[in-house]
């Protein structure tokens, strides 16, 4: 066996109807719930409601590492004036960070809205304490556009979070 | 044009439909928004006649020196229904260009910040204006809203992507009145 990085073997795919167990087990684990939007005590009845009828402009990737799923992405494709962008939220579950799941989605979503999508602007939002999350995302390209004050509520206090864009590169349009 | 001898800021009524849709036509609104041309009446009487619960809805009529009533403009409120955002709101305001200089436009971006602050205590309302539309954002930072950050090619806009800007007034509800810290 040669010798690799010891991270696992992850599989990135669309996201599945049969998913949804794992996705709420994912979307509700302490540290997603911190740094995202989502909401402690969600009952599995919406999340799974949610998996199964994801909106058409909606892509969703899933992350698998074994038989599990451990981290997803989803991108929102706007529509009009705004058909060029979409909006990219995030979530790894606690115990796969650090291990390259959240590289791998990103990678293959940035190739999915670039390559196939022909999309030239990819947003995010992201509390402005999140450093690992913002290493990823600066990795990636994105750049900070700004600071939205008192962007959400998290733990008892209003907390502020950045804009992040990725814009892409004139050489490859 | 822009004379008026009075200034109604109102809710929205089921025979205004005409006249919003002839101001969505207009061509500078149209420009600084994120709308499209060509836009299907039916579809615009839909989308008024059942706006969104958490849609809040302000017009702006002047009385002319004729005796006729004009709506000039519109403003709305939005509140966001996912639970750790509810304490925003997204902001919009159109008034005829004719009107955009006159005493229409503050008085409608007024009482949408006193429906939030007195009504609904929001703490956070938020706005994206073109870069480049230099009145709206005026308009704003007159209004207390401070810019937050340059969007990059936010939207299409006369063939081409154009910047946003996204401007954020903050509000603190809920502090006592006078008569409570004498308490």
């Amino acid at each position: 066996m040669s010798k690799k990085s010891s991270h696992p073997t992850i599989l990135i795919r669309g996201q599945e109807a049969d998913d949804w167990e794992d996705i709420a087990a994912l979307s509700g684990s302490p540290q997603v719930v911190y740094h995202t939007l989502q909401m402690p005590f969600v009952s599995r009845d919406v999340i799974r409601e949610r998996t199964e009828n994801s909106a058409p402009n909606r892509q969703i990737l899933v992350a698998v590492v074994g038989d599990q799923v451990v981290g997803m992405l989803g991108l929102h494709i706007g529509s009009g004036r705004q058909a060029h962008l979409a909006r990219l939220g995030m979530m790894v579950r606690d115990d796969f960070h650090g291990q390259g799941v959240g590289s791998a989605l990103m990678e293959a979503a940035i190739e999915l809205a670039e390559k196939w999508f022909d999309l030239h602007r990819i947003e995010l939002e992201v509390f402005v304490d999140n450093q690992p999350a913002l290493a990823l995302y600066r990795k990636f390209g994105f750049e900070i556009e700004g600071t939205v004050r008192e962007y959400a509520f998290r733990d008892g206090e209003y907390v502020d979070s950045y804009i992040m864009a990725r814009i892409r590169s004139e050489e490859q349009a | 044009m822009t004379d008026f001898t009075t200034l109604t800021i109102r809710g929205q009524r089921s025979d205004d439909l005409e006249q919003l849709l002839a101001l969505w036509s207009n061509p500078a609104i149209l420009l600084n928004s994120l709308e499209l041309p060509y836009m299907s009446d039916d579809l615009f009487r839909d989308h008024f006649a059942n706006p969104p619960a958490d849609m809040h809805t302000l017009i702006a009529e002047a009385g002319l020196a004729s005796g006729r009533r004009r709506i000039v403009g519109m403003a709305w409120l939005n509140t966001i229904a996912r639970p750790r955002r509810r304490h925003v709101g997204r902001v919009g305001v159109i008034i005829y260009p004719d009107y955009a200089d006159s005493d229409a436009a503050a008085p409608l971006l007024e009482a949408v910040l006193d429906l939030s602050d007195t009504w609904l205590g929001l703490r956070r309302l938020e706005t994206t204006v073109f870069a480049d539309d230099t009145a709206a954002s005026a308009l704003y930072q007159r209004g207390g809203f401070e810019h937050e950050a340059t969007l990059r090619r936010y939207a299409f806009r006369q063939g081409a992507w154009a910047d946003a800007w996204l401007l954020a007034r903050l509000h603190r509800p809920g502090a006592p009145s006078s008569q409570d810290e004498s308490a």
